[in-house]
């Protein structure tokens, strides 16, 4: 029978203690009037009989009863100290004082550790960021990976002094560190991190999320999960954005995969509403374009990011009614690449693109021009007349080929990168994936992205060490026309050191071959600071990879028509941006401007976008919507940077 | 009101032309591969196809050859539209029953005259 009330009372101890702090309380306001019932018991021991009638501390001053009786064992239990003003007291009276007055200090004790407790979990709270953000017409970040840093950093150039939230899975004070050790937040914004996760509701209102002007949602990045795996959450996140009924106003939203084909997921989770980023897809054609033209890497690096000429959308009601031919003579600081116009489709309203239209396309009164520009609010010469040049010349230009590709390393682009390759090149051509993953392996990981077969491409697997000078050697690098380098995952390795030491033992290789380096070489790293190092090596092409997908994901989340800009310019077959010999355009050698360029792109149906120059240091030859007063004499190997309907046979 | 069924999987072709057919008073229909289009061919009767011959699924050659196999199709004229500019892609979409030809980008001064030889119908209402 004890044992069962023993049983039970323990029961409810801990009961009482699993439940909040305010049982807590309760529980020892129950224990302090115990313990001061048991202090008035002294009463009954003759707390105020004569005997103790000289004792400073016991006093009677209004019943000489239970009221005083009270008030003498509340201070006990209030300051225990005050035992030591009951010297002389009768023996039980002395006993009940110094029991009630351990009681008191245990009281205490516990109460000074309650409020700590309660202090420590509420401060903890408060750097979990539990509380609801109060922001309105703020940038929302949902999801946390390795393109945040790159997204602020762009966001702090383009939109100072704006407020943006980041929801993301790791505790607040992990995020903080990643940040402050690159650097961030900067003055330009201010920041407000959230730990929580974006596929539930709740934690979506808490960041406010129905007042933002724009929302990113980032793709998982951790490698214990296959890519596919890590779209879980950004489409679940994409399907929440999409059924929420949102008010008039609806923020830009963007959301980014890891694959491809997780991309037609993601907008049938989106209903169309929300512009859907392949990262392994902007990868893998970034990589092919690269390849296959020497120094377009330059050119996205400058369109991509916030700093020089990028694309910018523009109404300009002075051109409404003229020919897009002409309007390319009236802006001095910018250059017209297309147009943009609002489309209804199936009951959604979407802006629809066309780029490098025909120089006789007349100007709509809904176009509004796409142009690349360093800066907003550039002007329009309404009076300027189109240029005429005397010295243009129109030749024919067949780009090298591209038979034999290398690629040294593996990772989770790969297989849009195979296919991206095989939209590309002509038939029979050959590429070769070295790694250290074997045939099989090589085969199984690919084989999860339910792979077609290829149309113009043989591929050959082959595995080994490429950080081993003998082996790379016995590849024959010399014999191929593109070499890639992969941030390689196929090893415990950092990806951005294998692939230096492989693009240093690769320049050796290269430049001891007969006839000299004769592959283009393209490199693919991770991380943006590793650049510079790269740079002085054989690699002719560097991609930071999470740099070029964070660039896009910013810019479309300002501007969602860059959306099917971005996807028809890195598409094969459709409108690219070409670098071809200045030979096609003007006479080599003869003095020109920008503006004869301009005009003789123009009888090819091509844009005029800049120009390349040959023997300037890395990373200076491209120079994009060059200064129109200035005169060039271009040599053989020179370049213009035009936008072009590129031809595939 | 002529009524051209305007065959193209590329999004930013498909938005440009069909914008520019429309601002020149026609009827556009939309279709994005090859079966797609054999089946609004056989639907709605268009007056002309515009084909695109790198189609996903159903190429624009093999297309063009189902169209002009069959009865209710075989009237309707078909410009194959390609990147391809080579002599050997005119002759391979003639072959395939294409009655006329015309490379990207669109020059659509040439696109309107040959339109108006295939319906006879004045190109700029």
């Amino acid at each position: 029978m004890l044992r069962e009330l023993k049983a039970h009372f323990r029961y409810r101890l801990d009961d009482v203690f699993s439940r909040s702090s305010l049982s807590h309380f309760a529980l020892l306001v129950l224990l302090s009037l115990v313990v001061v019932l048991i202090g008035m018991s002294a009463y009954f021991f003759g707390l105020f009989s004569p005997e103790n009638a000289d004792v400073s501390g016991i006093e009677s001053k209004i019943d000489h009863g239970l009221w005083d009786s009270l008030w003498w064992s509340l201070k006990h239990l209030i300051d225990p100290g005050f035992f030591e003003e009951n010297y002389g007291a009768t023996v039980p009276v002395a006993v009940i004082s110094l029991l009630i007055a351990i009681m008191g200090m245990v009281i205490f004790g516990i109460l000074i550790g309650f409020i700590s407790t309660s202090m420590e979990t509420r401060l903890a709270a408060l750097k979990q960021g539990n509380s609801p953000v109060k922001e309105t017409g703020h940038t929302l970040i949902l999801g946390w990976s390795n393109k945040v840093v790159q997204i602020l950093r762009l966001l702090g150039r383009t939109k100072s002094g704006s407020r943006v939230v980041i929801l993301g899975r790791p505790e607040i004070t992990e995020m903080q560190e990643t940040l402050r050790a690159a650097g961030i937040p900067g003055p330009p914004l201010k920041l407000i991190l959230r730990s929580g996760s974006s596929s539930n509701l709740l934690e979506l209102k808490r960041v406010a999320f129905e007042r933002a002007s724009s929302i990113i949602v980032l793709a998982g990045w951790t490698r214990d999960a296959d890519a596919s795996g890590r779209d879980v959450e950004a489409i679940k996140t994409a399907m929440l954005l999409s059924s929420f009924p949102w008010a008039e106003t609806r923020p830009v939203l963007v959301a980014e995969v890891n694959r491809k084909q997780n991309a037609d997921i993601a907008r049938i989770a989106g209903r169309n509403q929300i512009s859907v980023v392949s990262s392994s897809e902007i990868i893998g054609k970034i990589i092919v374009q690269a390849a296959r033209q020497k120094g377009l890497s330059q050119v996205y690096s400058e369109i991509l990011s916030a700093d020089g000429n990028s694309i910018r959308v523009k109404h300009e009601p002075s051109c409404i009614g003229k020919r897009y031919g002409d309007i390319q003579f009236g802006f001095t600081q910018a250059i017209p690449i297309g147009i943009s116009w609002r489309q209804e489709a199936d009951g959604a309203a979407r802006y629809a693109a066309g780029l490098n239209p025909e120089p006789d396309y007349a100007i709509d009164p809904d176009d509004q021009l796409v142009l690349l520009c360093a800066a907003e609010g550039t002007p329009y010469d309404a009076a300027a007349r189109p240029h005429v040049s005397k010295i243009a010349r129109t030749e024919k230009y067949r780009k090298a080929p591209l038979n034999r590709i290398l690629v040294l390393g593996f990772n989770d682009n790969v297989h849009d990168i195979l296919r991206e390759f095989d939209g590309h090149v002509a038939p029979g051509s050959h590429l070769h994936v070295v790694s250290g993953f074997d045939d099989e392996e090589v085969r199984r990981r690919l084989d999860r992205y339910a792979t077609r077969s290829y149309r113009n491409i043989e591929i050959s697997f082959s595995a080994g060490d490429t950080v081993s000078a003998g082996f790379l050697r016995s590849l024959e690098p010399a014999a191929y026309d593109c070499i890639i380098t992969l941030a390689d995952e196929s090893n415990d390795d950092d990806p951005d050191a294998r692939s230096i030491m492989v693009l240093l033992l690769l320049g050796d290789i290269l430049k001891s071959a007969p006839g000299g380096p004769r592959a283009h070489v393209v490199s693919e790293i991770h991380d943006p600071r590793d650049r510079d190092l790269v740079a002085r090596t054989a690699a002719q092409e560097i991609i930071v990879s999470p740099e070029i997908v964070s660039m896009q994901l910013t810019q479309i989340s300002q501007q969602p028509v860059l959306e099917s800009i971005y996807r028809e310019l890195l598409s094969a077959g459709g409108t690219e941006i070409c670098l071809k010999p200045a030979s096609r355009y003007v006479e080599p050698g003869a003095p020109c401007s920008f503006r004869d360029l301009q005009y003789s792109a123009q009888s090819m149906m091509e844009t005029a976008l800049g120009i390349s120059l040959a023997g300037r240091p890395e990373g200076h030859g491209v120079i994009l919507n060059p200064d129109r007063g200035e005169t060039w004499r271009f040599g053989a190997d020179d370049r213009v940077v035009v936008l072009a309907q590129e031809i595939y046979d | 009101m002529l009524k051209i069924l305007l065959v193209e999987d590329n999004e930013m072709n498909r938005d440009m032309l069909s914008r520019r057919l429309r601002r020149k008073g026609f009827e556009v229909l939309l279709a994005m591969d090859g079966a797609d289009g054999i089946s609004l061919a056989r639907s709605s009767a268009p007056d002309l196809i515009l084909l695109d011959m790198s189609l996903p699924t159903l190429d624009g050659w093999t297309a063009a050859k189902v169209l002009k196999g069959e009865s209710d199709t075989r009237g309707i004229p078909i410009i194959a539209l390609t990147a391809h500019a080579m002599q050997g892609d005119r002759d391979r979409a003639m072959e395939s029953g294409c009655d006329e030809y015309e490379t990207k980008p669109v020059n659509l001064a040439r696109l309107l005259n040959k339109i108006e030889t295939l319906t006879g119908s004045p190109t700029h209402p």
